[in-house]
């Protein structure tokens, strides 16, 4: 039996398409190793030192990240933190105590929240927090980088509440009936048996969430002050991708400045890898334990 | 009607099936029997190569008719020797998609044709007047003993030689068994019935011939009188003496 | 009474924590619709934008009308590849090094910022390439970022549902790719295509992959592919980041959320009743 032509198109679309998303990757990947080669092997090290600072267009150009990439790691982990504790507290209240019914519509509700562009957080973040700030803190502009912390710990806690979610449901099934039956409380149940077991799943929902705020680029640009100075708490600061974005439309082709920009996010890409290969292989373990 | 040679197979490091040599008999009911995990669905698995799909391995011969089954292209195998599963699936469409699907595949077109070939098919599954006023009602709405039934049908629909059944009773009360095992005492007159079952009782009833098996290999084959009264492997007489 | 008082403490934080995250949300969007309201109009929705500087007045249709062309063209491309990819990862696994190189470039392209589509974007098929800022170039950069989006998704819908049909229609004989064409795709189509609309809003809000290499702040219609054109979020981004008009930023703010929301719940009314025509 000859096999049908049609059904040899149709797999060889669906091989084309397999093949070409993996081109896809390895295309982008070889292109930002390529263009930043050329600052790795002539200023190297000197990327990464301490007492190098960002002015790339002086006369005597420095192109320091480490005020960057400090940067950009400080602010995820504030917004990480933040997201954990309202997520944590989120899911276990939505998923615990509230009954089902209800739990799903404010879930749903909270999912939608994370359709929201990246754009319009920076914009509330503009006209709520900063602004909150110059007033509170009596700042010349409230841009810093709690702020962008901030901004950016909203925009991952429907993230955080989703996965928890799941793991206070799994959580739930495996334990509730019978620790309750055992006449501990509600809240004894909760702390002795749920929390510890969903441990692993927040610290991979926690590994995911900071890969993700290592690369947002719009809402945290909007509301850090763009500064490429060390981050303290209540001063601007600046992080790789909005590094990336604020200064790439003003860069000659070929020039040393763009090549650093790449090297930056290489570096970025690196962080991301380890960061977010260790959360999905914690996420896989943890589902192969549950089935 | 299948001849098989020292078949061994299984799923990377693990071997399953530990050179099997069986030959299957044409028009009769053949029953592989034998505790959970002794290979039975696994060797059913490798007549029709389904098992490589699951990632499984396949070696050793396979003949169907004489012909090399690993040489076939596997749609061809498949359609040679159909396979009904355990738990009743149907397609989700109406009942008369089911059908119509896999006689379109196999390149029937006229539209009267493929009517005739749909009531035939019901006709030799038992579903037929059961269900002739409701054919383009959705599949799933049927009951177990019905979807299965109509997995058979679509079998059928196939012409295979071969119909290998993996306990297509496990899922059904009694009264829907003993309409599929009507069934199959019908079937077999068209066509090779093996099948596969855990429940020695409906062994005796429908099979012709009995091949017992024991963790991955093939203990005794005989005709189903000989295997109920006089087994000859120790195995064999320690279960039946349990009904 | 230690125990009473952990007991209630614990309730109260969790009671605190919940009300908290949801008021956030809830904030989110009535904050926007609340501020933004005042500027919608007809002619708002309907108007090319004018004043001066430009954006002060006026409308934003033609960053409305740029943003669906942006999103439809990329959904288009992105959704494409990524059903594709996914249809391989969950129906063929013949050579296994390629599934692993697939299934790891979609995680990784899901992980890739989106200022890097842009900037690779940017300097590929705007300088070495040679095509002006363009509708074409941000919509490949915006594809290239919806494919994993998508991928996932739909990967995910044909593993829960469909590898059962496979299995019972490959036992009938039957090849895999008829298979896929008459019984799965067919079965599977309208959750793909919230995947799909779902990904266009996704592309649609994105503003980092075109900030350079396609959007502008002033443009008609694109009539080409190689047109520029202009887009709501970028819109949005120009005149607050520029202090244009924060009324109008507002009222931008406002059609944009309105519009993803419409998609993303008409998405989800959908998927919900297919769900349920199923479980009857």
């Amino acid at each position: 039996m000859r096999k049908k032509f049609a059904d040899i198109f149709f797999k060889g679309v669906i091989i084309t398409a397999a093949v070409s998303v993996s081109a896809l990757l390895v295309l982008m990947l070889i292109h930002i190793i390529r263009e930043s080669i050329p600052a790795f092997s002539t200023l190297g090290a000197e990327m990464f030192q301490a007492d190098t600072k960002w002015q790339p267009v002086s006369g005597t150009p420095q192109f320091g990240l480490l005020p960057a990439i400090t940067g950009t790691l400080y602010v995820s982990a504030i917004a990480v933190i933040l997201a954990l504790i309202f997520g944590v507290g989120g899911a276990l209240f939505l998923n615990y105590y509230l009954p089902d019914n209800i739990a799903k519509i404010f879930l749903s509700f909270i999912e939608l929240v994370a359709g929201i562009p990246s754009v319009i957080f920076g914009f509330i973040g503009l006209t709520v927090v900063v602004k909150g700030f110059a007033k509170i803190g009596k700042m010349a502009a409230g841009q810093c980088v709690l702020a962008a912390g901030i901004v950016l710990g909203v925009m991952l806690l429907p993230y955080v509440i989703a996965t928890c979610s799941e793991s206070v449901q799994n959580a739930r099934k495996t334990y509730e009936l019978s620790a309750l039956a055992l006449g501990l409380s509600k809240e004894a149940v909760l702390l002795k048996t749920i929390l510890p077991s969903i441990r692993r799943g927040i610290i991979a929902a926690a590994m995911m969430a900071f890969g993700r705020g290592l690369g947002e680029t719009m809402a945290v640009m909007m509301v850090i002050g763009n500064s490429p100075i060390f981050p303290k708490f209540f001063g601007r600061g600046q992080t790789i991708p909005a590094l990336t974005a604020l200064e790439m439309g003003s860069i000659e082709y070929g020039s040393m400045h763009l090549s650093v920009l790449y090297a930056a996010n290489a570096v970025l890409l690196i962080l991301l890898f380890v960061v977010l290969g260790c959360g999905h292989m914690l996420r896989r373990r943890l589902d192969k334990d549950e089935t | 009607m299948l001849e098989i040679q020292n078949l061994k197979a299984g799923f990377g490091k693990k071997e399953i099936l530990h050179g099997i040599n069986l030959a299957i008999p044409g028009h009769k009911i053949t029953a592989i029997v034998g505790q959970s995990g002794c290979g039975k669905t696994t060797l059913l698995k490798s007549m029709n190569r389904i098992l490589e799909e699951e990632g499984g391995y396949i070696e050793g011969s396979v003949l169907l008719k004489g012909a090399d089954c690993k040489r076939m292209p596997k749609e061809m195998l498949r359609k040679k020797i159909g396979m009904v599963f355990q738990q009743p699936t149907v397609f989700p469409c109406s009942i008369e998609k089911n059908l119509s699907y896999v006689l379109k595949y196999h390149g029937l077109r006229d539209k009267s044709a493929i009517r005739q070939e749909i009531e035939a098919c019901m006709k030799k599954a038992k579903l037929y007047d059961e269900v002739k006023n409701h054919m383009k009602t959705p599949a799933k709405n049927l009951s177990g003993g019905q979807k299965q039934r109509l997995a058979i049908a679509r079998s059928l629909c196939a012409k295979p030689d071969v119909l290998v059944l993996d306990e297509p009773c496990s899922a059904l009360d009694l009264k829907n068994t003993i309409a599929i095992e009507k069934t199959m005492l019908e079937l077999k007159e068209q066509y090779t019935l093996v099948i596969v079952t855990h429940n020695l009782a409906q062994a005796r009833r429908i099979a012709d011939w009995v091949v017992f098996m024991d963790r991955g290999g093939v203990l005794e084959v005989t005709k189903k009188d000989m295997f109920f009264e006089h087994p000859s492997s120790e195995l064999a007489r320690e279960q039946l003496s349990y009904i | 009474m230690r125990h009473r008082v952990g007991k209630y403490l614990t309730r109260l934080a969790c009671f605190l924590l919940g009300v908290s995250a949801i008021g956030i949300a809830l904030f989110l969007f009535v904050y926007v619709f609340w501020k933004g309201r005042g500027v919608i109009s007809l002619s708002f929705l309907l108007d090319s934008p004018s004043g001066v500087p430009v954006g002060t007045d006026g409308g934003i249709f033609p960053a409305l009308i740029g943003s669906i062309f942006l999103g439809g063209l990329s959904a288009l491309m992105g959704g494409l590849l990524g059903i594709g990819a996914a249809l391989y990862l969950a129906f063929y696994s013949d050579r296994k090094w390629l599934s692993v190189l697939v299934n790891t470039a979609i995680l990784g392209l899901s992980g890739i910022p989106s200022i890097l589509f842009g900037l690779v974007g940017y300097t590929l098929l705007i300088y070495k390439l040679g095509i002006g800022r363009s509708l074409l170039c941000a919509s490949i950069s915006v594809a290239a970022m919806i494919v994993p989006f998508v991928s996932i998704r739909a990967k995910k819908i044909f593993e829960e549902k469909r590898r059962g049909y496979m299995e019972e229609s490959l036992g009938l004989g039957l090849s895999k790719e008829y298979t896929l064409r008459k019984l799965i795709l067919p079965h599977c189509a309208s959750e793909l295509l919230g995947t799909v609309a779902l990904g266009m809003a996704y592309g649609m809000g994105a503003v980092a992959p075109i900030l350079y290499t396609g959007a502008v702040m002033q443009a008609d219609i694109p009539r080409k592919l190689t047109d520029p054109f202009m887009s709501l979020p970028y819109h949005l981004y120009m005149l607050v980041n520029n202090g244009f008009s924060l009324e109008y930023a507002f009222g931008t703010a406002f059609v944009l959320m309105a519009f993803l929301l419409l998609v993303q719940l008409l998405c989800k009314g959908v998927t919900s009743l297919q769900e349920r025509k199923e479980s009857r």
